[in-house]
C-alpha cells in the first residue's frame, strides 16, 4: 500500500440507519456501549440486560432492561465521473488519482467493516466497471489497475443514472468527478443523491489554470469535444482564468453547500490526510 | 488584370487552401474544459490571422505552380508623336565616308554609321512614336513593322551596320514605306524618313503609282540627303541645259517630283554628320501632333512572385510557430 492509498478516518454527520452491526452511530437498538433508554422485558426481552435498580425504582413493578444503541455499518461508494476531461494529464494523471481514492476508501471502510462499492459513469454508468458493495479488496484493487488504462469517453450524463446503482437506505458516497459540467446538469445530479450523504471531491489539477505558460500561442483542445482553440498567452490572460476558476470554485461551493455537502478541493494529487483532516473538519 | 496559368489543373491544389481554416498545425494541448475559458478577442484575432497567412500561403504556392503570368495587354494611350517609317539606303556608297572614300583613318565615320548614330538617338528621343524600318537596295528590303519596341527598332538600325548591297532602286523602296501605313489608323503624323545618299530615276509608272499612294497615306517626307563632297546637291541647277535631265542628275529630279506631290516635304541635304543631326532635331521638333495608340505589355510570369509571396507567408508561419508556447 502506497502513501497515496493510506486509509483514513470517516465519520458521519447524522446516524446512520443500517441493520447490520458496524462502527458508525447508528439508529439501531442492540448490543452497543451507548445506554439509550430502559424498556420493559416484554418489549425487550434480553434478561441479561435487566437493570435491577430501575425495575425497583419502576411504580408499575416491571422489569426494566437496559437498552444500547447498536453500531451500524454503513455503505460506501465511489461514484466517479469517469468522462473524457477526466483523463486529462497534468501535474498528476487524473485517472490514477481515482484509482487511488478507490484504493484509500476501500481501505478505510474495509477497516470500519464497511462495505465498499464503486460506480464509474461517463454518458452512462459503466457496468463493466461496477462494483456493488462488498468486502472484496482483490476485486477492488484489480478494478483500480484497470482504471489506469481505461480508454476515457467523453459524456458526464451517467451521474444523473447513478442512484439505480445505490442502496435505498442512506449511504455515504464519495463523488468525484472535475465537475467541469455546466450548473444545471450538476444540481440535477445532487438532487438524485439527495438521499445519500455526498462528499463531493472536486478532482483539479494546477496545470489546468496556474501552470500555463506566460507567454506565447497556445492551442488547447477540448478532451470532451475535440474542439480546438488558440490561446494568445500573456499575463493578463493568465490572470482571466485563474480568476476563472477562482470563480468556478465559489460557484462549486455554493451549489454544494446549497445541497448540504461541503466540497474537498483536490489539486495536487490524492493525499489521504486531506479527506482525513476534512472529516477531522466537518465534525468540528 | 488577364491571368493565365501555364498548368490550370494545378489550381485544384486551392482546395488545400481549406486546410489551415480546418487545423492551425498547432500542438493540440489537451485540456479538460474549454468552456471555463475566458472569451478573449486578441487570441481570436490572431488564430484568425494565422489561418489566413496559412491560406495564403498555400495559395501563393499553389498559384506559382500553376505558373500563373499576366497575359499580353494592350493599354490605350494618347501622346504625341508620330507613326515613323526609316527608309534606308543600303547602297554600297553609303559605306563611304561624306568625303566619298572608305573610312580608314581613326575618326572617320561612314555615312552609314553617322545615320546610325543618329537614328539612334532619334528614336531615344521619340518616345511614343511607331517606328517601322525599310531599307532598300536593288529591291527593297522589309526589315521591321510599326512598333513602339524600342529595343527591336534600335537592333534594326544597327543591323544596317552589316556590309552595305548593291544599287539604289528608290521608287520600290518608297512605295514598300508606303505600305507600312496600311491598314493603321490615321492618327499623330505619318512620316517616311527617307535616309539616302544618292537617288535615281522613277520611271512614269512607278511615279504616277507613288503620287497615288503619297495622297491616299496623308503621309509627310522627310529627305535627308547625305551628300557626298563633290556630287550633285539637290538644289543645283546645273550650268549646261544639257545636263538639266533625270538621268545626269537623279537627286534633283527626285527632289522636284516630292515637291510636285502636294505633301509636307522637307529636304536636307546633309554634308557633315552635324547637318544630319539638324534633320532630326527639325523631325523631332515639328512633328508632335496627338498621336492616340495602344501600348502593349508583354506577358509577365507572376510564379516568381507568388513564390516570393508565399516565402513571406512561410516565414511569418515560421515566426507563429517559434512563438508557440510549451505547457
Amino acid at each position: 500500500m502506497s502513501a497515496h492509498t493510506q486509509p483514513f478516518q470517516y465519520r458521519l454527520p447524522r446516524p446512520v440507519v443500517g441493520v447490520f452491526p458496524g462502527a458508525h452511530p447508528g439508529q439501531m437498538v442492540g448490543n452497543g456501549q451507548l445506554f439509550k433508554r430502559h424498556d420493559t422485558l416484554i418489549a425487550r426481552p434480553d434478561p441479561r440486560r435487566i437493570d435491577l435498580r430501575a425495575s425497583l425504582l419502576d411504580p408499575f413493578g416491571n422489569y426494566q432492561v437496559r437498552v444500547q444503541q447498536q453500531h451500524s455499518a454503513v455503505d460506501v461508494f465511489l461514484l466517479a465521473d469517469l468522462s473524457a476531461s477526466m483523463g486529462f494529464v497534468g501535474n498528476h494523471d487524473k485517472r490514477r488519482v481515482v484509482a487511488d481514492m478507490l484504493l484509500s476508501i476501500a481501505a478505510s471502510a474495509l477497516e470500519y467493516g464497511d462495505n465498499v462499492g464503486f460506480i464509474a459513469c461517463n454518458q452512462q454508468v459503466l457496468t463493466d466497471c461496477y462494483l456493488p458493495a462488498g468486502k472484496h479488496m482483490g476485486r477492488i484493487q484489480a478494478l483500480a489497475k484497470r482504471l489506469e488504462q481505461l480508454a476515457s469517453q467523453p459524456g458526464a450524463t451517467g451521474l444523473l443514472q447513478a442512484q439505480r446503482y445505490l442502496p435505498n437506505h442512506r449511504a455515504l458516497v464519495f463523488l468525484v468527478s472535475d465537475f467541469h459540467v455546466p450548473l444545471p446538469q450538476l444540481q440535477a445530479v445532487l438532487q438524485r443523491l439527495s438521499r445519500h450523504d455526498v462528499i463531493p471531491l472536486v478532482l483539479w489539477d494546477q496545470a489546468e489554470y496556474s501552470r500555463l505558460p506566460n507567454w506565447g500561442l497556445f492551442q488547447v483542445q477540448d478532451l470532451e469535444t475535440g474542439k480546438r482553440r488558440t490561446l494568445w498567452l500573456r499575463p493578463s490572460l493568465k490572470r482571466k482564468i485563474e480568476q476563472a476558476f477562482a470563480q468556478r470554485h465559489s460557484q462549486l461551493q455554493h451549489h454544494f453547500r446549497a445541497f448540504g455537502c461541503e466540497p474537498l478541493f483536490i489539486e495536487n494529487g490524492y493525499r489521504s490526510e486531506q479527506l482525513a483532516q476534512y472529516f477531522l473538519k466537518r465534525a468540528g | 488584370m488577364n491571368l493565365g496559368l501555364e498548368y490550370p489543373w494545378v489550381l485544384a491544389g486551392l482546395l488545400l487552401c481549406l486546410l489551415p481554416i480546418f487545423r492551425l498545425g498547432a500542438v493540440a494541448n489537451p485540456y479538460p474544459w474549454q468552456a471555463i475559458l475566458p472569451p478573449d478577442p486578441l487570441s481570436q484575432a490572431i488564430s484568425g490571422l494565422i489561418r489566413l497567412l496559412g491560406v495564403l500561403a498555400i495559395g501563393g504556392l499553389t498559384l506559382g505552380l500553376a505558373g500563373a503570368y499576366l497575359q499580353e495587354q494592350q493599354v490605350e494611350r494618347i501622346g504625341h508623336g508620330a507613326h515613323i517609317v526609316m527608309l534606308l539606303d543600303r547602297s554600297n556608297s553609303m559605306d563611304n565616308t561624306f568625303a566619298g572614300k572608305a573610312p580608314d583613318a581613326q575618326g572617320e565615320e561612314s555615312k552609314a554609321n553617322a545615320a546610325r548614330r543618329l537614328l539612334n538617338q532619334f528614336v531615344d528621343h521619340r518616345q511614343h512614336d511607331l517606328i517601322g524600318v525599310a531599307e532598300y537596295s536593288t529591291s527593297p528590303l522589309f526589315v521591321l513593322p510599326l512598333t513602339e519596341n524600342k529595343a527591336a527598332i534600335h537592333a534594326a538600325i544597327d543591323a544596317t551596320a552589316l556590309p552595305a548591297l548593291a544599287y539604289t532602286n528608290v521608287s520600290k523602296g518608297l512605295s514598300m514605306a508606303l505600305e507600312f501605313f496600311d491598314s493603321r489608323p490615321v492618327t499623330g503624323s505619318r512620316i517616311v524618313l527617307l535616309v539616302s545618299d544618292g537617288a535615281a530615276v522613277i520611271d512614269p509608272d512607278s511615279e504616277a503609282a507613288l503620287r497615288e499612294l503619297f495622297k491616299q497615306r496623308q503621309v509627310s517626307l522627310y529627305w535627308v540627303f547625305l551628300r557626298t563632297a563633290n556630287s550633285p546637291g539637290l538644289f543645283e541647277i546645273p550650268d549646261d541645259p544639257r545636263d538639266d535631265n533625270a538621268q545626269a542628275m537623279p537627286e534633283r529630279y527626285l527632289h522636284l517630283f516630292f515637291n510636285s506631290l502636294h505633301i509636307p516635304y522637307k529636304a536636307y541635304e546633309a554634308e557633315t554628320p552635324g547637318a544630319l543631326q539638324q534633320a532630326v532635331d527639325d523631325i523631332n521638333r515639328l512633328e508632335n501632333r496627338p498621336l492616340h495608340y495602344f501600348e502593349r505589355i508583354p506577358k509577365q510570369d507572376l510564379s516568381t512572385r507568388c513564390y516570393a509571396f508565399a516565402a513571406v507567408m512561410l516565414l511569418l508561419l515560421l515566426g507563429v510557430k517559434l512563438c508557440e508556447a510549451r505547457p
